[in-house]
């Protein structure tokens, strides 16, 4: 049986089958429909009603406004990495997320919703402090991104709701740390993840999102080690790297599965975090704003 | 004679295909037609014991071994004619086709297809996964008594009375992993029936290996079914022998169906199913007298083949005969074996066994000079083949060998030696050196016996001489180098031969498409055939000239004992690889490729460019990122997500220097250049990072994770020099 | 469902299951091949058209979105000057093997240039990372965009004088 793909004229029709019919939201498709998708010649195979989001003005539009940055829940990649506001770590993600043609057509909403934890740009929006904005026929709320999701696949999003936009503070980048580690250098899936970043005070840290991805069922981040972070000078950090790295080793429980070994990614985490807390963090503190972005090498 | 033939051309095919207005085969509208879709078995290894058959809507077919007519047999007639059709009561691999479904509606056919595979019942046995578990016999023999589809031998000198003699042994194992083809063009055909003939329209390398398969699945003559090439995007060996199966169920379908049936494989079906290369384990025993020279090999060689045997015979001898790279040692035993296990069958695939065979020897060359202390290149120096060397199977180099100009000019250009000696051991880069060879055309008396290829050009009205070939263009580009051969010798523009004829009943058996064999055999073919038709262009009416292969005289060979000239002619190169190694993630970058090969004379430097880079970097994809892991009796691999091949981005540019060096039996002095581009890269990539892990390195893929492991302990130089590397790597937030 | 939308410059009328994938459409019912579905999974790039002007796969566009959108082929692409600076970037730089992908990198090219008139290598290798191939002529790619971006700057200055 064919199911119904509802095409709504605005957000409130998106809501109501959302909530009438238990509509499932789909706009650039590269991952539902990868997921349903038949052989060619064939339609996918879905098991709820699809409705339809990607043209909805209300969600698609990406706005700076003082203190954040308000990105719609069906703005694609492209657009979300051209707005100049828009976080340098985030940016960075981005770029290597996928392909063009994809992030073209791919939502951050999308990845949200799906969950995954081996989603790139979730990572960096755990590291930069996202709250996402759900809404209902009869009610909106902001809900910290690591609340909202629960596991892999899993999330808090209620039956009525749909994601509507994902909030960002601006200023939490005044130093970052990226890395992805894919299966290749293009189009790759990641293996695991860091993104770091935070805000500075003089040679002190002021404020500091750690966050690993694809080693356990959800990003990791800790409340716990980043309060003791906060407030840390070059030395501070030196004093607590054992205690930090063994922290977050403690809190990831990665996977052996199709794209990598848990060996390995327990071994690159700790090589990573290392990088971190013993050069990266105290460079950007001793260092000149130039010295303070980092991203994955590029050939 | 000059070498203005080697001078780049636009190819013929060109511009059609870059204005998208080639039309392969999902691109042909066939009326009427139906579509099939292949029902697999969900076991690795058991028994049917009940297949269930739920009933059919109207206007669905299911075809299964029962459908095979009288006269037919339910068989896949390759070189060997072992693997089935549709599986009978016994499974031998997750994915064995058990039947195939045929019907109107493609949306309906795939859920009949989840219906019937779940449908069926099987008693399963334990399945052997891997060639460890099939030596051992694990669940029991799955062929003959010990699954061995083939165990040979050859040897050179008194192996034994060397060993026994020898000073010291230096032993070392090696392994290389499944690769998949990954052509663009996924598996795809149309079978149907045209003047009473089954014709199937294919995207296949051998449309006379198709047609002999189809013949012999339904008892026909060979001249009943024709067999029709559609331009096909990309083949590598995998559609060598596998267009085969995939022919021969339709064509038993269409013994019961009398409309047009379309079966092209959808991605993931041909990821997961369709054959593979062989995975290799190379165990070497090396003798070496007092002074420390190489005096013995003992190589115990063995493929992983599959389920089936297939063509793994000849991989394995190929293998085998590589085993040794491009040296001359006096005294040699090579043990081959091909081992059945419950993995989809392997087969050919660029380079058929060499590019196993040399990079174990090229890693076991390199690390013998580690143990002896020397550097690997002067090891490889002291022991190069030669014109009149004799073969590790006893057979004569008879061409010039010009591996050692080639070296010095590699070694020159990637400059080598400074950074051998400047990257010390265990810091992170590393640059490695392979040099190998690869012998064109068939093994052994696969021309002369087994092929005995035909080729005919006919003198058209119009004046025009018309190819009659039976190879086919698969991105190589034959379609422009058979022109530019014939066009040669007749002394008239290339695009003024005409060549567009791919059907068997209209074009003699030339061979198959494959083992670096066309330009090499079938183009000499060609210059001789287009030689008798020199100066008769004018002549009236049309008429035509044909050409049968002749072995040259001086070549001798022995199928039983496999002794004499394994190959007419061998295409030599040296590779250079540089690479980077991530201290924190263990990933490999690579920053230099550097090539040279004597491939005869380039018929076409465009055309050669083409294999030379593709070669380059499918090979490295080989050697770094292609992994497939079995698990259970299936890959855990089976999505282009998760198979990684490399994109544009992974690998820099690759240079390369072509060695001219005419071959007296190739056309215009060409040999074979297909292969040879893709053999020897692995083994550089390996020696490259062997240096800069000061690890020795045993296997490829040579994965991150492989790094690690080899990697880990505190003793590695690698990890010491983490932070230098990393701030040299990622300027960007290190101190000055 | 019926849409309504633009086809390489025409309108278009259709009445299709509101699910069919664009690859699907564009071959069942325009008879326009040069979209190919290499792995119908969002992977291979190899499906490339042009959706409200920015490259995006077909394999993953459902024709319920098609509703008043501009969706160019390269069938459509043909017809234009830019695919002419193009053709002879690729032309000029051999593109080889066996081109399964080539219409593809046709339009993954131009959606370059059309951002980027003078991109760097690196540019043009992250944006030709889309589109596989295995024969693997990424670097003749590379350098047929170099041609055909110079080209293109070429035609844009005498277009200015």
């Amino acid at each position: 049986m064919r199911r119904d793909w509802i095409h709504p004229r605005n957000l409130q029709e998106a809501l109501a089958v959302r909530a009438e019919r238990g509509a499932v939201p789909l706009s650039g498709a590269t991952d539902l429909l990868v997921r349903h998708r038949g052989v060619a010649g064939t339609f996918p195979t879905l098991d709820a009603p699809i409705v339809w989001i990607g043209h909805l003005e209300e969600l698609t539009a990406v706005t700076a406004g003082a203190h954040e940055l308000r990105i719609g829940a069906a703005a694609v990649y492209t657009d979300i990495a051209a707005h100049p506001r828009t976080p340098a770590i985030l940016r960075q993600t981005i770029a290597e997320l996928a392909a063009p043609a994809i992030r073209n057509v791919a939502t951050v909403g999308g990845n949200i919703g799906n969950a995954s934890p081996a989603a790139d740009a979730v990572c960096t929006l755990y590291a930069l402090d996202a709250e996402v904005e759900l809404a209902s026929v009869t009610a909106s709320r902001r809900v910290a991104i690591a609340e909202l999701i629960t596991g892999p696949g899993r999330t808090t999003i209620g039956d009525d709701e749909l994601i509507t936009a994902v909030y960002l503070p601006l200023g939490q980048d005044e130093f970052w740390f990226y890395r992805k580690v894919g299966t290749r250098r293009a189009n790759a899936l990641s293996k695991l993840a860091l993104a770091a970043c935070g805000r500075l005070d003089g040679r002190r840290l002021a404020d500091i999102g750690v966050a690993l991805g694809a080693v356990a069922p959800t990003v990791v981040r800790s409340g716990d080690l980043e309060r003791r972070m906060r407030g840390a000078a070059p030395e501070d950090i030196a004093a607590m790297r054992n205690e930090l790295i063994s922290g977050y080793l403690a809190l990831v429980n990665p996977i052996d599965d199709q794209r990598s070994t848990r060996r390995y990614r327990l071994r690159v985490t700790e090589n990573l975090l290392t990088e971190l807390f013993d050069r990266r963090l105290p460079f950007s503190l001793e260092g000149s704003a130039e010295h303070r972005g980092s991203r994955s090498p590029q050939r | 004679m000059d070498n203005a033939i080697s001078r780049e051309v636009e190819r013929v095919d060109a511009r059609a295909k870059a204005r998208g207005e080639t039309a392969y085969l999902a691109d042909r509208g066939f009326e009427n037609r139906l579509y099939a879709r292949v029902v697999r078995a969900r076991v690795p290894r058991g028994t049917i014991v009940n297949r269930n058959t739920p009933a059919l809507p109207p206007g669905y077919h299911y075809i299964t071994a029962a459908d095979v007519p009288t006269g037919g047999k339910n068989c896949v007639r390759m070189i060997k004619d072992d693997w089935l059709v549709f599986a009978e009561a016994e499974v031998r691999y997750y994915g064995e086709p058990i039947g195939l479904l045929v019907g109107p509606d493609r949306q309906a056919l795939a859920g009949l297809l989840e219906q019937f595979e779940a449908a069926v019942e099987y008693r399963e046995q334990e399945a052997a996964v891997n060639l460890e578990e099939a030596l051992r016999c694990k669940g029991g023999p799955i062929h003959g008594e010990d699954n061995l589809f083939a165990d040979l031998h050859t040897s050179k000198g008194d192996p034994e009375r060397a060993f026994a003699e020898a000073a010291r042994v230096i032993e070392r194992e090696f392994h290389t992993g499944h690769q998949e083809h990954v052509y663009i063009e996924p598996q795809a055909l149309v079978g149907t029936r045209e003047d009473g003939k089954v014709t199937i329209y294919i995207s296949t390398q051998c449309p006379f290996y198709v047609r002999k398969a189809v013949a012999t699945t339904l008892g026909l003559a060979a001249e009943d079914v024709v067999i029709e090439q559609t331009p096909t995007g990309g083949g590598f060996g995998g559609k060598e022998h596998y267009p085969d199966v995939l022919a021969t169920a339709v064509a038993i379908a269409l013994t019961k169906i009398d409309r047009p049936i379309e079966l092209i494989l959808d991605r993931m079906e041909d990821l997961e199913f369709t054959s593979k290369r062989h995975p290799s384990r190379v165990r070497y025993r090396v003798g070496l007298d007092e002074a420390d020279n190489i005096v013995a090999l003992d190589v115990d060689m063995v493929l992983e083949a599959g389920a089936y045997e297939s063509s793994s015979r000849v991989v394995l001898q190929r293998g085998m005969f590589s085993s040794n790279s491009v040296y001359e040692f006096p005294n040699v035993h090579v043990h081959g074996r091909a081992v059945a296990t419950n993995n989809v069958p392997a087969d050919a695939f660029r380079g058929f066994g060499a590019p196993q065979g040399l990079f174990a020897a090229e890693m076991l060359m390199s690390q013998v000079a580690r143990e002896l202390g020397v550097e690997d290149v002067e090891l490889k120096q002291r022991y190069l083949l030669r014109q009149g060397s004799t073969t590790l199977t006893n057979g004569r180099i008879h061409e010039e060998v010009k591996l050692q100009e080639m070296l010095e000019h590699i070694l020159n250009e990637s400059d080598y030696r400074r950074k051998r000696r400047e990257y010390g051991a265990g810091n992170g880069r590393g640059i490695g050196i392979s040099l190998f060879k690869h012998g064109s055309a068939f093994t052994g008396n696969g021309e002369p016996e087994i092929i005995k290829g035909r080729v005919r050009i006919r003198k058209r009205a119009d004046g025009r001489p018309e190819l009659l070939v039976a190879n086919v263009e698969i991105g190589q580009g034959v379609l422009t180098t058979f022109r530019k051969i014939v066009a040669r010798v007749l002394d008239i523009p290339y695009t003024d031969v005409v060549y567009n004829n791919h059907n068997t009943a209209q074009v003699p058996d030339s061979g198959p498409t494959c083992a670096s064999r066309s330009v090499a055999i079938v183009g000499y073919l060609l210059q001789q055939a287009a030689e008798k038709l020199k100066g008769r262009l004018q002549e009236p009416g049309e008429f035509e000239v044909e050409q049968g292969y002749e072995h040259p005289a001086h070549l001798h060979w022995d199928a039983e004992t496999l002794t004499g000239d394994a190959y007419p002619a061998y295409s030599w190169g040296v590779n250079c690889v540089e690479v980077e190694v991530d201290p924190l993630t263990y990933e490999v970058t690579v920053t230099g490729v550097w090539t040279a090969y004597d491939i005869g004379r380039a018929i076409d430097e465009g055309v050669v460019r083409g294999q030379i880079v593709g070669g380059a970097i499918q090979g490295l994809g080989y050697a770094g990122l292609e992994k497939l892991q079995n698990s259970g009796g299936r890959f855990l691999q089976h999505t282009m997500a998760d198979y990684c091949i490399p994109t544009s981005l992974d690998f820099p540019n690759v240079r390369y220097t072509l060695f001219d060096n005419p071959y007296q039996y190739g056309p215009f002095g060409a040999k074979g250049a297909g292969e040879v581009v893709f053999d020897g890269i692995a083994p550089a990539f390996g020696a490259a990072v062997q240096q800069a892990l000061d690890r020795e390195v045993a296997h490829v893929p040579l994965t991150p994770e492989y790094i690690s492991e080899l990697t880990d302990g505190t003793d590695s130089a690698f990890h010491a020099q983490r932070p230098a590397r990393t701030a040299d790597a990622e300027p960007a937030t290190t101190a000055p | 469902m019926r849409i309504e939308f633009t086809l390489n410059g025409q309108n278009a009328r259709i009445n299709a299951p509101t699910e069919t994938l664009l690859v699907d459409l564009l071959r069942r019912e325009f008879g326009l091949s040069g979209a190919r579905p290499g792995c119908m999974r969002g992977q291979c790039g190899n499906c490339a058209v042009l959706f409200n002007g920015a490259l995006t796969r077909a394999c993953l566009l459902p024709v319920f979105r098609l509703e008043g959108c501009e969706v160019v082929t390269i069938e459509g692409f043909l017809r234009t000057k830019e695919f002419a600076d193009i053709e002879y970037g690729f032309e000029r730089a051999g593109m080889d093997p066996c081109r399964f992908c080539i219409s593809s990198k046709v339009l993954v090219a131009h959606s370059l240039l059309l951002s980027e008139l003078e991109p760097s290598d690196l540019e043009i290798e992250r944006a030709t990372s889309g589109v596989w191939c295995r024969c693997t002529s990424y670097s003749s790619f590379v350098n047929g965009i170099r041609y055909a971006a110079h080209a293109r700057k070429r035609r844009y200055n005498e277009r200015n004088f």
